[in-house]
């Protein structure tokens, strides 16, 4: 039999703002151990939880760009389960009535074609805090860590219509660059600040019906929920095809073995209404305020880079993939650098260079004026591609402009005539061979004998120039 | 004497002289945050907690240079009145107020069975910032005291806008603290009185002449008495039973002997065992019974829940339509033929004794217990009356009109 899988992601992503949920404590899960904390997040007797109203609204604006509909009333449910590292039973989270119902991102299938993927809902939720097992003595200890307990999530849920990993990986990606557009989380699967539950069930190709899910959990990057769904849809068909049934409950992924294995049973505690946390009431004005913080989406921006720079779609689409990015493109190109060729060169020569750095956008020295000017100066000619490579490395040694580079360095680029013919008569005599593979016919000799040139220039010749002159010389 | 009456005796003299409250001896039961104070709500799950901070309401009573006294036994987790001495505090003459946090009647019971005031203010007037109590929904900071005027002077106090606490209802609070700053003639009018018809269905109250008596007294005194229906007041012990239990389900899951509270000395192979047998030896049988059938709802019958929430909702509405007619309503404060501080064994038997106070926890209203009125031997001597929320000064002072009445020093009519 032929089967078909059927997958929701729940997707946890943890939002940026300054403070906790419900206390005044600075959101650094990562700093010292226990330093981020007070009553309230160590829900300590006699303490109350005051919804922060940045949390509120970065979760809002997260809600707004994954195109949801946002919710006039909603509220705070206790998710009841005891485990150490919730000292207090519940989790405050929005069960019956989430901030944000519906909403759609638009991915490419594995054809190519746009196929838009529905969420269910988007709801707030607290973080728990974290365990440290530490089984390196002779007893065994667990510690428990608060600096996350209290901190601001989001939980996406979708409906469960996506098809295939290339689908779950897709989505995943959509929904990461909608949400960090809005400047509200980072959105990372590697530094946790992202972090996905998948639940996969089978069928029978063709029907609609819905078997019995396993939920797969710990995976630590788009690529391994990618793995990860898919080793489970095989292991669950298997599964079928040996007659052993499926029952309920959670896999966690290895990522070392390539496998899942099973952890517990799925637990779905009760959740209740919190008596403590009012109901969020939203007016209209407060959501216009929130909708004209949102900034132009991905989706829109690629239309107008297309438009207004006649960028091709790719082109739009990469240098839109980042708000970041898509500013710094769009500083570069109103400082007066041609877009198609700054768009060139910033995919195939900045972001590499930055990440061999080890630097962003946000914190590097290059700046748009500086990348501006460096543009500025191949579309004059002034330097060729290869040295407006070797000026980038340089702009990343010094803070001089990149004129000041090309004097300093002798990057300039040699278009003088009476000055390449010298260099080309010196390549004519000393490669025979090549010469005359060229005058036979063979097209690619010719570029041999420019890189020659290029090669004895070291590099500051200019090719065209260059190659005019090979071709008189040699016709 | 004293050392039966309090768990801990603040030996600090130090208070401020010039404040509304200076000269006022303040008890506080161990529900109610006291900086460095034990605090275990005379609990085992909170056994040698200390409090970090004070309770607004405690700091602002420190403001105003109240006599922090003691620590005043009170039942477990705030849950019945078994060996409390709150009103022995009073008797005693050893305090002036006692604080004692009132979610099903607590407060006022144990005034009326010690003679004094009882009053538990309008939900959302006084910051629960720092309270211990299971039921945070229907959680008020009661006053005992032998003075109406006293209480007014603390809840004033104490009242008032607190931003570490969420559930507070600023529009509410302006309403009751104008009320509280103006002390405006309350009543113009003659004073009319609601009778619940309904109310003599809740344990079968048609015997109890004593109420019936004190009514009579009333309307003699001039008091218009007239009925008011409230439909789903037969139900609102179900009510307060399930929405009470879930919640205190909730809150006390906290209580895991990890961080504070007592933890089991048993053997145990893993953290579950260890929560499972610390709590086990920390609650006694009310507490348990009670969380027990927070856990049932929560787990199995959700959609009771859901009910009693929608009851709860209409009572409340019941509740203020009545007001449009009527200025008080009055009820007996125990529905189990007189106050009384006998041990309950059952959550069932616990609701018998709360059945008529627990009204004004489910709505939010304030409610205060008069003593003396009703005393036929057979109920207890004491009146309650509700008020409209957020008019905590109004019923206040209407009480003290009542309550002359009974005494005997009210020389012309209302
Ligand atoms: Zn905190």
């Amino acid at each position: 039999m032929k089967y078909e899988a059927v997958i929701g992601l729940e997707i946890h992503i943890q939002l940026n703002s300054a403070t906790k949920m419900f206390c005044d404590c600075a959101n650094n899960p990562g700093d010292d151990p226990n330093t981020n904390v007070c009553p309230v997040c160590l829900w300590m007797p006699g303490a109350l939880p005051v919804l922060s109203r940045e949390v509120l609204e970065k979760a809002t604006l997260a809600c707004l760009s994954l195109n949801c509909e946002i919710q006039g009333e909603s509220a705070f449910d206790q998710k009841v389960y005891y485990y150490p590292d919730l000292p207090k039973g519940f989790q405050l989270s929005q069960a019956h009535k989430p901030l944000a119902r519906q909403g759609w991102v638009e991915i490419l299938d594995e054809q190519g074609n746009l196929k838009k993927l529905s969420l269910h809902h988007v709801h707030m939720e607290e973080d728990v805090a974290k365990l440290v097992h530490e089984i390196e003595g002779r007893v065994p200890i667990s510690l428990v860590d608060f600096n996350r307990a209290g901190t601001p999530l989001i939980e996406v849920v979708t409906e469960p219509e996506l098809k295939s990993p290339h689908d779950a990986m897709e989505f995943l990606k959509a929904i990461r660059n909608q949400v960090r557009y809005t400047g509200c989380a980072e959105c990372s699967m590697e530094s946790g600040t992202m972090r996905c539950d998948a639940n996969i069930s089978i069928r029978p190709a063709g029907s609609d019906q819905l078997n019995t899910k396993v939920e797969v959990k710990n995976m630590n990057s788009i690529h391994h929920v990618g793995d990860a769904i898919a080793y489970e849809i095989k292991r669950q068909i298997d599964s079928y095809n040996n007659n052993e049934p499926i029952v309920l409950h959670t896999r966690l992924w290895d990522p070392e073995k390539h496998v899942t294995t099973a952890m517990r049973a799925k637990f779905e505690g009760p959740c209740i209404p919190d008596p403590c946390v009012p109901l969020i009431v939203l007016t209209d004005p407060w959501l216009e305020k929130i909708k004209s913080l949102l900034p132009e989406m991905p989706g829109q921006k690629v239309k107008r880079f297309v438009q207004e720079y006649s960028l091709i779609h790719d082109e739009a689409v990469l240098m839109s993939s980042e708000r970041g990015l898509s500013e710094f493109f769009e500083s570069v190109v109103t400082l007066g650098a041609p877009a198609r060729m700054a768009a060139g060169r910033i995919a195939s020569q900045l972001l590499p260079a930055l990440k061999a750095h080890g630097q962003t956008l946000a914190d590097t020295s290059i700046t748009p004026e500086r990348f501006a000017g460096l543009i500025q100066l191949l579309e004059k000619g002034e330097i060729n591609s290869n040295s407006a490579k070797s000026v980038l490395e340089k702009l990343f040694e010094t803070d001089k402009t990149p004129g000041q580079i090309v004097e300093q360095f002798g990057f300039r680029q040699v278009s003088d005539t009476a000055e390449l013919a010298k260099i080309v008569d010196k390549i004519i005599s000393d490669n025979v061979s090549a010469v005359t593979n060229y005058k036979n016919g063979n097209k690619k000799s010719m570029g041999f004998l420019v890189g020659q040139a290029m090669k004895v220039s070291r590099g500051k010749a200019n090719p065209k120039v260059i190659q005019e002159i090979i071709k008189e010389l040699l016709a | 004497m004293e050392s039966k009456i309090f768990t801990y005796i603040n030996t600090s003299t130090l208070s401020r002289e010039d404040g509304s409250m200076a000269g006022t001896n303040v008890a506080v039961e161990s529900g109610i945050s006291v900086a460095n104070w034990p605090t275990d709500a005379q609990s085992p799950a909170l056994e040698n907690y200390v409090a970090l901070e004070d309770a607004t309401l405690i700091l602002r009573l420190r403001n105003a240079g109240a006599k922090l006294k003691g620590r005043t036994l009170m039942g477990e987790l705030g849950l019945g009145l078994d060996r409390d001495t709150c009103g022995d505090a009073i008797n005693s003459g050893l305090s002036d107020v006692v604080l004692k946090t009132d979610t099903t009647g607590e407060a006022r019971m144990a005034a009326a069975i010690s003679g004094c005031f009882g009053f538990k203010p309008s939900y959302g007037l006084i910051s629960r910032f720092g309270l211990f109590s299971l039921i945070p929904s229907m959680e008020t900071c009661g006053i005992l005291s032998g003075s109406l005027e006293t209480i007014s002077k603390t809840i004033h106090t104490m009242a008032g806008f607190d931003e570490r606490d969420p559930s507070m209802d600023e529009s509410g609070i302006d309403q009751a603290m104008s009320q509280f700053n103006f002390q405006e003639d309350f009543q113009d009018g003659p004073l009319t009185v609601g009778l619940v018809r309904e109310w003599n269905t809740v344990m079968g109250q048609s015997g109890n002449k004593g109420f019936e008596q004190a009514v009579a007294t009333l309307g003699k005194a001039g008091v218009q008495i007239k009925e008011v229906s409230i439909k789903d007041f037969s139900l609102a012990r179900t009510v307060h039973n399930v929405i009470g239990t879930v919640e205190a389900s909730s809150s006390a899951g906290r209580f895991d002997s990890v961080r504070y509270g007592h933890r089991t000395s048993a053997l145990v192979k893993n953290w579950n065992e260890m929560y499972v047998k610390s709590r086990g030896e920390s609650f006694g049988p009310l507490v348990k019974a009670y969380l027990f059938q927070g856990g049932y709802f929560q787990y199995q019958n959700y959609s009771a829940f859901l009910d009693a929430c929608r009851i709860r909702a209409r009572l409340i509405e019941t509740f203020e339509k009545a007001f449009e007619t009527v200025d008080l309503i009055a009820l007996p404060v125990s529905g189990n033929y007189g106050p009384t501080t006998e041990k309950p064994d059952t959550v069932s038997d616990f609701y018998d004794i709360f059945s008529l106070t627990l009204l004004a926890n489910l709505t939010g209203n304030p409610s205060i217990s008069i003593p003396g009125p009703v005393n036929d031997g057979n109920t207890g001597p004491a009146l309650q009356l509700i008020g409209q929320r957020f008019n905590d000064a109004r019923l206040l002072a209407l009480a003290a009109s009542v309550s002359d009445i009974y005494t005997g020093e009210m020389h012309h009519e209302i």
